[in-house]
């Protein structure tokens, strides 16, 4: 592979053997070709020479400094978990869920251990609601005062009204006043 | 023998962690010793959140994720295992919160100038002249502008690479793909960088 005419680096493969000379990811048999390569290819080193650019300007990242609050956030925000959620083992499983948020967690602990309560309780008045259905005695009340009943649009209501304003309604009815 | 890891800061001198130690320092948390979290963090924080910042471009942001993901280290304390390295594991969960973050429209800010200025590639000017510092800023300007505009695998891979020193076999952890494709991802990455640079450049 000496001969620049014979350049191989418009294959891709070769290219990114070049990344990973830079890497040091090669083999020690592959790497000896590649410098082998490159010291006849002009092209070749101009290519890594700009990867080598660009890499030099990548290192040349500093390590930022990292907020002096920064730690104690992380601790309040452990114990405020800590508060909600103490000794959950479920947490366990938290690390390669990236998509379940901190809060998110915390709203679902603070479900789990109030939520759940008032969902069974829901559910048992389902159940008794479905099985005993409210009934309205109409025995001996007269059509008459059904039609009071209507008319207040109250008629689903007709066991409170009887103890409220029907019955008001009612007795004012008795006495002739409407 | 313990292995031992360079994080490169031209500003500094290197900083040398050692993978082992981070492996025993984890366990004893695992095992309810709090003062190990705290080792980890000062380890950790700096280097992590110099990739956050890399792949946010958002400090704010980049500072919130680094907050998060070590509350998922103490969360998850339980499930760590020794045959996975600690920084792998912790870049792991980063770089699902930065993704998961970069996926919301609204949380990729508008690149401005104040933000270059933030972000841009600190030099070491020292023993420079004024042409060659300037030269190398331009330098960094230019890839800094054409790093920010990769596709978010692209970018990790060759951040981890290249400025985190992971071995091809660790991006792969990290992203969760194939080293195949890392060696994909890294040399795509800088094919697009280096295609921006003028060719005095280099």
């Amino acid at each position: 592979m000496s001969n620049p005419d014979l350049c191989v680096s418009e294959d891709t493969a070769f290219e990114q053997d070049l990344s990973m000379l830079l890497d040091g990811e090669l083999d020690a048999s592959r790497e000896r070709d590649v410098r082998n390569h490159l010291e006849a290819c002009a092209h070749c080193r101009r290519q890594l020479a700009a990867f080598e650019a660009v890499d030099q300007t990548l290192h040349g990242t500093a390590l930022p400094p990292v907020p002096p609050g920064l730690r104690t956030r992380i601790e309040h925000a452990i114990e405020r978990e800590s508060v909600l959620a103490p000794n959950d083992p479920r947490d366990a499983a938290a690390a390669d869920t990236p998509q379940r948020t901190r809060s998110g967690r915390a709203w679902g602990s603070v479900f789990w251990r109030a939520g759940a309560p008032l969902l069974a309780l829901a559910a048992s008045l389902a159940i008794y609601l479905a099985f005993h259905q409210p009934s309205i005695d109409l025995d001996g009340v007269s059509e008459e005062e059904i039609a009071v009943a209507l008319e207040l649009d109250k008629i689903r209501d007709l066991d409170v009204i009887a103890n409220l304003e029907l019955a008001e309604r009612l007795a004012a009815l008795g006495e002739g006043s409407i | 023998m313990a292995r031992r890891v360079c994080i490169r800061d031209m500003e500094a001198e290197p900083l040398v962690i050692d993978v082992d130690e981070d492996v025993r320092l984890m366990l004893a948390f695992r095992d309810g010793d709090r003062a190990a979290f705290d080792e980890l963090f000062r380890r950790w924080a700096a280097p992590l959140l110099r990739y956050l910042q890399r792949m946010l471009r958002d400090a704010a942001s980049a500072e919130e994720l680094v907050q998060e993901a070590f509350l998922r280290v103490h969360r998850s304390r339980a499930s760590y295992s020794a045959d996975a390295r600690f920084s792998t594991w912790l870049y792991r969960i980063a770089t699902n919160l930065a993704l998961n973050e970069l996926r919301r429209p609204r949380s990729r800010p508008a690149i401005h100038e104040s933000t270059e200025a933030e972000h841009a590639t600190p030099l070491r000017d020292a023993g420079l002249g004024p042409d060659e510092a300037a030269h190398l800023r331009r330098l960094a300007h230019s890839v800094d502008r054409r790093l920010e505009g990769l596709p978010d695998k692209q970018r990790a891979a060759l951040c981890l690479s290249v400025i985190e020193g992971q071995s091809y076999a660790e991006i792969a952890a990290t992203l969760d793909t194939t080293v195949q494709a890392v060696k994909a991802l890294v040399h795509r990455a800088r094919c697009a960088l280096a295609a921006d640079l003028p060719e005095r450049e280099y």
